[in-house]
């Protein structure tokens, strides 16, 4: 890789940052480059790392700057110096401008993180699916329960024509009423096991990132 | 490369003891504080940035061999923070002699 080549591919992964963040970045690079010398350009290129993981770092670190994550103690801590503290205060991030590094940073993640945004939409799909089947299964024992109602009420008014006939009627009106219930007690139960398995899943997932977290801090 | 972390904190203090005597540029401050710490460009950009955002540090472009060269200097409310941050690394320094040398435990 050129050191053009490098700085084209850093440019594409800042590029969403604000004008003057992305400048003074960009110049920053460019001078040290040059400062570095050509004979030591692969040299630089090695030591600054993958454009995208590079350019994930520094997104990184701005983000922590803009929410006040990081190592804002060290200037807080100055407690006689109001005055930084005043500073601090102005160059906050605006909300937009967080979304934004969010953003550009999960773009510029290794897969992982990627996969992981992926899950959730999954998980989504899965839960609108699941929704949706349970909503037909819903309807469909509604109906055929007021089918069997029915069926059975139009067994009892042919009684006049054939008490056998009435009869057989009635019954079969009545078991698709049973079966319609059956399955209505099904469908809930479904319902529930679903929500407790989506829950356990997300509670686990939310786990284990927390705990990715903590290990890592 | 040393064997022991360089801190962020200690790193700024690095930054503003380079441009302290004299104004510096990206490339020597950067090569200076590599003496000690094994950092990354794209962590020590953003710590230089801050440290500009924050007023303890100002640049002003100049000419060097045909191309643009940004200098670092020091400004007052950067002095402030130093001598804050020297006092810190030095009692800290004391305290972690005194410790591993086996003069002091609690």
């Amino acid at each position: 890789m050129t050191r053009e080549q490098y700085m084209e591919a850093l440019k594409r992964y800042l590029r969403r940052l604000p004008k003057n963040d992305y400048d003074n970045a960009i110049e920053y690079f460019t001078e040290y480059f040059e400062e570095a010398g050509p004979e030591n350009e692969q040299e630089v290129i090695r030591e600054l790392g993958a454009p995208r993981e590079a350019a994930r770092e520094l997104l990184m670190h701005l983000l922590d700057e803009s929410t006040g994550n990081s190592r804002k103690e060290d200037f807080t801590d100055l407690s006689e110096n109001k005055a930084s503290d005043k500073k601090e205060g102005s160059r906050k991030y605006s909300p937009g401008k967080i979304i934004l590094l969010t953003f550009l940073v999960l773009c510029a993640s290794p897969v992982s993180l990627v996969l992981l945004v992926g899950a959730g939409g999954i998980l989504a799909a899965l839960l609108v699916a699941i929704a949706s089947v349970v909503f037909s299964l819903a309807v469909t024992s509604l109906a055929v329960i007021a089918g069997g109602v029915l069926l059975a009420g139009a067994g009892f008014m042919a009684v006049v024509e054939s008490v056998s006939g009435a009869c057989m009627i009635v019954g079969a009106g009545f078991f698709l009423a049973g079966a319609g219930i059956i399955l209505g007690v099904l469908t809930i139960c479904i319902c529930k096991g679903c929500a407790v398995g989506i829950g356990r899943l997300v509670n686990r997932m939310v786990r284990k990132r927390v705990d990715k977290h903590e290990k890592n801090n | 490369m040393y064997y022991y972390p360089v801190s962020a904190v200690l790193t700024e203090c690095l930054i503003l003891s380079v441009v302290e005597q004299q104004d510096s540029y990206g490339y020597e401050i950067s090569q200076t504080v590599k003496m000690v710490a094994a950092i990354k460009e794209s962590t020590l950009y953003p710590i230089l940035r801050k440290l500009e955002t924050g007023g303890f540090l100002t640049t002003y472009s100049e000419e060097f061999q045909g191309r643009k060269r940004k200098y670092y200097s020091i400004t007052e409310e950067g002095r402030k923070q130093l001598e804050y941050l020297r006092k810190e690394w030095k009692e800290y320094r004391d305290t972690i002699d005194d410790i591993v040398e086996g003069r002091l435990r609690k």
